[in-house]
């Protein structure tokens, strides 16, 4: 009983409520929303971004950004149609390729960020444009090639009737979640997440759990890269352009806490769910891609703002619930309709590697 | 902090750097190896030149094709330096555009120099690309100005103010020929769309429902192209569009083939019976169609620029025995010639070609599949290439030239 209230009350919970909401009064603004076509058309999507977002989720829980999205994503893209030049027999080496490049670019990342100490937000921005500069530089400007037929093939099969992208970013979303809940590793990456300096009072190598965050954020995000290639026969140059902004928005909306801390990949994944389907029935009523834009804005700005409001203080019954100091630290949902406290003190400042 | 934890920072911070350009340069020489293609080592430095100027020489080597249309009267005495601007840049359609205009500037011995800009549809960019070439001396602009609505006029007209050749073409430049341009050539906008209606009319029987869908909100080929199949629909009582369209609005793609695919999904979600689809670029064309084949939905006639990949869909598609009546018309690069022509004949002392209709030239349709002119697929070739770019010399003159 204590779990089952405890898990309605989780923070990661709202989204589930909204999206399932957002399921249930699609159908009444755009007839066929939820029917087998529209579903079709949004869930290979859907796929790709929630596997983007699961690296997303876990540079921000070790209280980090990623703005090297769209370079490590387009690297990715990019090497999965360029390197086998068409030829299917390529395509194997071509997707390990992508995959140490994603593992590499995430490490550039995270060793600027926990070995040198510079901050997540300027390191990222940094690679990123390296990582532009050398799809710019690997293409001269075109690719000159289809996807390998094979790979455009996989990536529409359906699994039961459901596309195979849904399915594997649901696998790797299940795998991931585990991972985080149930192994030791991935309980101390949480640790570290929500308070660095007592992780490593505790004896934990805290650089480690994060370099290991931004490896795997950097492989998800060439992977997300490789499978939109597939999944469009072709690729633009700079497909990961479109993916910055959905994938920061998802993870808010899944209510990890910006800053580091507590985080779900399970709760992005219904972010992404959530965005996905609003995207859809935003197009379908015809709106301008502008409104889109205005929705992620709007949802990251009230993620920021609403975390910084002192709800305690401001809510009725509330009101000395807890000391002002610990008011800080409380964490909202990005809907507004949750609220969670972080189990211990998180720490204000950026990780001291000194 | 004490400083030696500082000095180390330092250390690490600059060995970063050092492991950070190794890895581009490493991850470049990789992928260049990948690519096999022909003029990866003579574009790449113009790629990388996104919103700034890069200088090349104009006597570039390993160009095969140094015939230019319409003689070579246009190329005159007198030394160029070339400007060469596009408002996007990027994608498959710039490069091929860029292409086509370096065969005419490579083609005349006075010009001396290239500079090229590419916008990345960010006006703030065009606008500084423009004044940066007039800073730098260019005789001559040769520029698709299509980086925002009317972005590029104002800059335009402070290089007509101080005596440079301006020749616009591809995109509505806004402005007045004149005073904001010197010669505006380009294809006739509004008879493209009216063409693309009328075939995809015509195939669906002269009823039914059809969608448009164009690019980037605001830009002038979508807007006219637009208004110009809704002046065709309303001709048409029994035709329905699916989504309103006019000057001002459409279903937009941005030419980008994932959200082309996604905002057709979503269109299909609600209007899953739809008889006739017109998309303004070949390559958002081709993700409408794996849109519709994802959704289960049959591919109805189809109007819209031409593109290789899209051909090779339409043969598969006839092979598969779900074959649909596709047009296009040219993606018109090839025009850049004559505006590369005019520019530098202008700036040189040379013969300007004498187009056709003052230069707004009526297209017609590249293929047909209805009427036996089967798209062109060639699956060895670039999948973005257009072929309309090497039809004879003598053809192109046909279409544009006077006479």
């Amino acid at each position: 009983m204590t779990t089952l209230k405890s898990r309605v009350a989780s923070p990661f919970a709202a989204i589930w409520v909204a999206t399932i909401l957002l399921f249930a009064i699609s159908p009444l603004v755009v007839s066929g929303s939820v029917g087998n076509s529209a579903l079709q058309g949004m869930l290979p999507f859907a796929g790709i971004l929630a596997i983007a977002a699961i690296g997303q989720t876990l540079v921000i829980q070790q209280g980090g950004i990623d703005l090297s999205v769209p370079g490590i994503f387009s690297l990715g893209a990019v090497l999965t149609v360029v390197v086998p030049g068409g030829q299917n027999d390529m395509l194997v080496p071509a997707l390990l390729l992508v995959a140490a490049v994603g593992l590499a670019g995430g490490l550039l990342n995270g060793i600027a960020v926990t070995r040198f100490g510079i901050t997540s937000l300027v390191a990222t921005l940094g690679s990123n444009a390296i990582f532009i500069g050398v799809v710019l530089q690997v293409t001269g400007g075109s690719i000159g090639f289809k996807a390998p037929k094979n790979w455009q093939e996989f990536t529409v099969t359906k699994v039961l009737g459901i596309p195979v992208l849904a399915v594997i970013a649901l696998i790797a979303t299940v795998l991931i979640a585990l991972f985080v809940s149930r192994t030791v590793w991935g309980r101390r990456l949480d640790l570290v997440g929500s308070s660095p300096r007592a992780a490593r009072a505790a004896g934990i190598m805290a650089e480690r759990y994060q370099l290991g965050a931004y490896a795997v954020a950097g492989i998800s995000y060439a992977l997300a890269g490789a499978l939109l290639a597939g999944y469009l026969q072709a690729t633009p140059l700079l497909p990961g352009n479109e993916y910055l902004l959905p994938a920061f928005a998802a993870v808010v909306l899944g209510g990890t806490a910006l800053g580091g801390g507590r985080g779900s990949v399970v709760a992005t994944a219904g972010g992404v769910l959530f965005l996905s389907q609003l995207e859809q029935v935003v197009s379908a009523l015809g709106a301008k891609p502008s409104f889109d834009y205005l929705i992620q804005g709007a949802i990251i700005a009230l993620g920021m703002g609403l975390r910084n409001v002192p709800w305690r203080q401001i809510l009725p019954g509330r009101r000395g619930d807890a000391a002002p100091a610990a008011d800080t630290t409380s964490q909202n949902t990005a809907s507004g309709t949750g609220r969670a406290l972080l189990s211990e003190p998180k720490e204000e400042d950026s990780i001291d590697v000194s | 902090m004490s400083a030696r934890p500082d000095r180390a920072r330092v250390k690490g911070v600059a060995l970063l750097a050092l492991v950070a350009l190794l890895a581009a340069l490493v991850l470049s020489a990789c992928g260049g190896g990948g690519s096999t293609s022909s003029e990866a080592t003579s574009e790449s430095a113009a790629t990388e030149s996104e919103g700034e100027a890069e200088t090349t020489g104009a006597e570039n080597e390993g160009e095969t094709e140094t015939a230019a249309a319409g003689g070579d009267a246009w190329c005159g005495p007198e030394g160029v330096k070339l400007g060469i601007q596009d408002g996007e840049g990027l994608d498959a359609w710039s490069h091929e555009s860029l292409e086509q205009v370096q065969i005419v500037s490579k083609a005349c011995p006075a010009v001396e120099e290239e500079i090229i800009v590419k916008a990345g549809l960010e006006p703030q960019k065009a606008v500084s690309g423009i004044q940066s070439m007039i800073s730098r001396g260019v005789n001559a602009i040769v520029i698709i100005p299509d980086s925002g609505n009317c972005a590029e006029v104002p800059a335009m007209r402070q290089a007509m103010q101080r005596d440079i050749v301006v020749v616009p073409w591809a995109a509505n430049p806004c402005g007045t020929e004149g005073t904001d341009y010197t010669k505006y050539i380009d294809w006739d906008t509004k008879a493209a769309g009216r063409e693309w209606a009328e075939f995809v009319i015509e195939q669906m029987g002269g009823k039914g429902k059809l969608l448009y869908e164009g690019g980037p909100a605001g830009n002038t080929v979508s807007s006219t192209t637009a208004a110009a199949v809704a002046e065709v629909v309303e001709e048409n009582p029994g035709v329905e569009l699916v989504e309103p369209i006019s000057s001002e609005q459409w279903p937009i793609t941005n030419w980008n083939p994932a959200e082309t695919k996604k905002v057709t999904a979503a269109i299909l979600a609600k209007h899953p019976e739809i008889d006739g689809i017109i998309n303004d670029y070949g390559n958002a064309a081709e993700a409408e169609i794996q849109a519709f084949q994802a959704a289960g939905v049959k591919v109805p006639p189809l109007a819209t620029l031409e593109s290789n990949q899209l051909g090779c869909s339409w043969k598969e598609a006839k092979e598969k025995g779900e074959e649909f009546p596709l047009m296009t018309i040219s993606s018109r690069n090839w025009l850049g010639r004559y505006a590369a022509q005019y520019a530098i004949a202008e700036a040189s002392g040379g013969t300007p070609p004498a187009m056709k209709n003052n230069g707004s030239i009526n297209l017609g349709q590249w293929e047909n599949s209805a009427s036996g002119r089967e798209p062109e697929c060639k699956p060895s070739e670039d999948p973005e290439k257009a072929f309309s770019n090497l039809m004879p010399e003598a053809e192109m003159n046909k279409i544009a030239l006077e006479g």
